[in-house]
């Protein structure tokens, strides 16, 4: 088909989309406009870009911003890394084994879906506190990954059950054992699957809020989440510094996204529909 | 003749059930792969599953230790105003949002799926991606500023286009609270379910949708005649996801209404937030969990029902 003719058949959906786009990144845009104000240019231009533009405003909120997003990596990185291991040798468990009790025990692991998160705060919540780990990284982690790897174990088994059964026969055959069949052949296959997991955890744990509400009660130490909650709280008249702390608090999940869209896009939809 | 027929493959020429599909491995090998998972469900899931149940029927205020009381806090949970108000309040916001998300993230992958280049198809999956990465509280507090009544953009917009005379404070008012809060995202295309309908739409098979053309079937009717009933799988599971989330909803009633005005934003899921870690009643808390995790299994089911009672999926 042409250039022309193919513009003839589109031009009404490109004309939607472009409508829908706008509406949807007008906030976002004005966000970042009003970020480089201070209080009486945004009184007088409410949409527009006015100069001199403030990048002091910035400069306000980084040191409590950045502390927030150094601490969100503090929590991330190591949660991701946990949810990837443990739900790579569980899934694989169930995948490549057969052994008494895997019906059950698959099934109990993925009923948990059906409980609401909220429900298990409270009793969690006194969990840490009888352990003492309120405050700490663990006390934020590992009830983290306790989340994550129930679609973690589902995902990745689902994913090791589609590797033929004959790349582990030959192996097993030339005197591997099951610990380097795990390591050498099926988690290099499984490269995508565990891109899927990661980008999801990733999502999971730079967003959710009510743990780490309820987990953490040093301010120093909140992540990005609820740091940008608080920052916004105290500088509430301050129109412009607020807007940066949301541009800032954005900043770290964009540039992941700018270099990884292609994996990061098939990952988001093929992790889900599964 | 029949004795002497072929016997049918049974369970005993099957390895025994504890024996290992390839090759022989020792028993304890798959329990040593499962052990970190099941020790961190076992301590963070399971123990505080059961014990949220049987906390249920304590009055309890961490650190203290439960003090078993029946079932009062079930008892207080039916005489609780609040509580009743933020059940039809969560009702009226799960059934809204899905609506408003379904329809959308429909509709916006419809849009992107007909186009006829492939660049451009990408283009518009980044430009709909792209916002699922900004945290969600920041998303939050920008449509706070979207509602607010001074210096809100919504207001500003209205006011400027001269649709309204004087600004309106949309979150603060009992009539306009809640359908804020459901509009959040507005046009709420940009999602999972905008990104799985899309995968989903990209892998029905192009010979039908060919057929369909020659046959001189429109775009507009092969949308509702081929395209919706294909696509009901993920369109199943966008609704159960959407559902069991608003079902739980606490993020925007915290950041944006704290459950006001008068409490027609209030949720299930932030009454127990404020009752367990406001007021420290974690036992009346928990009540109010288990009566939600009863209506997400109670939902669930439902919708299981409803979905395999007459449904054949062909493609999905």
């Amino acid at each position: 088909m042409s250039q022309s003719s193919a513009w003839r058949r589109d031009w009404p959906l490109m004309l939607a989309l472009l409508i829908l786009a706008i509406i949807t990144y007008v906030p976002f845009v004005f966000t970042v406009i009003n970020s480089f104000k201070i209080n009486a240019q945004f009184f007088q231009e409410f949409w527009l870009p006015t100069t001199p533009l403030h990048p002091e405003n910035y400069a306000r909120a980084w040191p409590a911003m950045g502390r927030a997003i150094v601490n969100s990596f503090s929590y991330s990185i190591p949660t991701l890394i946990l949810t990837l291991v443990i739900s790579g040798l569980a899934g694989y468990a169930f995948a490549r084994y057969r052994f008494p009790g895997r019906n059950l025990l698959f099934i109990s692991i993925l009923a948990l879906i059906m409980i609401p998160g909220i429900l298990l705060v409270i009793p969690m919540f006194s969990v840490i506190i009888e352990l003492d780990w309120d405050d700490t990284l663990q006390g934020v982690v590992l009830p983290w990954v306790s989340v994550e790897i129930v679609f973690g174990t589902f995902l990745m088994r689902t994913f090791f059950e589609t590797l033929p059964r004959e790349y582990f026969e030959a192996a097993r055959l030339d005197g591997a054992n099951e610990f380097s069949l795990l390591i050498r052949i099926a988690v290099p296959l499984a490269i995508p699957a565990f891109s899927t997991l990661a980008i999801l955890n990733l999502l999971f744990s730079w967003n959710d809020i009510i743990w780490p509400l309820v987990a953490i009660f040093d301010s120093e130490r909140l992540p990005v989440s609820i740091g940008v909650l608080s920052f916004a709280g105290a500088w509430s008249t301050d129109y412009g510094v607020t807007f940066a702390s949301y541009v800032l608090a954005s900043l770290p999940l964009i540039i992941i996204f700018a270099f990884t869209s292609r994996r990061f896009m098939d990952g988001l939809s093929g992790g889900l529909s599964i | 003749m029949t004795q002497k027929s072929k016997p049918m493959p049974s369970a005993k020429t099957e390895p025994s059930r504890w024996k290992l599909r390839s090759g022989f491995v020792p028993i304890y090998v798959p329990f040593l792969f499962l052990i970190p998972a099941l020790l961190l469900l076992l301590s963070f899931r399971y123990i505080p599953a059961v014990s949220a149940i049987f906390h249920s029927f304590t009055y309890w205020n961490i650190p203290e230790p439960g003090e078993f009381i029946g079932l009062q806090n079930y008892q207080a949970l039916i005489d609780d105003p609040i509580f009743i108000k933020s059940l039809g309040n969560i009702l009226k916001y799960m059934v809204g949002r899905t609506a408003l998300v379904l329809v959308m993230a429909f509709v916006g992958a419809e849009l992107v799926y007909n186009l006829t280049s492939d660049r451009w198809r990408n283009i518009w999956r980044m430009v709909f991606t792209i916002p699922m990465v900004i945290p969600f509280t920041v998303n939050l507090l920008v449509w706070q500023q979207v509602y607010a009544g001074r210096q809100g953009m919504l207001n500003e917009f209205l006011t400027g286009i001269g649709a309204m005379a004087r600004p309106y404070p949309w979150l603060g008012r009992p009539d306009t609270a809640l359908p804020a809060l459901i509009f959040i995202g507005f046009p709420a295309v940009a999602g999972f379910g905008f990104l799985i309908i899309l995968a989903a739409l990209q892998n029905l098979s192009s010979e039908v949708n060919d057929a369909a053309l020659i046959d001189g079937c429109s775009r507009l009717r092969r949308v509702f005649a081929i395209d919706l009933p294909a696509i009901r799988g993920p369109l199943a599971l966008i609704l159960i996801l959407s559902l069991n989330q608003g079902m739980q909803e606490f993020a925007p009633m915290l950041v944006m209404t704290q459950g006001g005005p008068i409490n027609t934003t209030m949720s299930p899921a932030y009454y127990l937030y404020i009752q367990g870690f406001t007021y420290g009643k974690h036992g009346y808390a928990s009540a109010i969990g288990a009566v939600l995790m009863l209506m997400t299994l109670v939902l669930s089911m439902f919708i299981l029902r409803m979905r395999y009672r007459r449904a054949y999926d062909v493609a999905v």
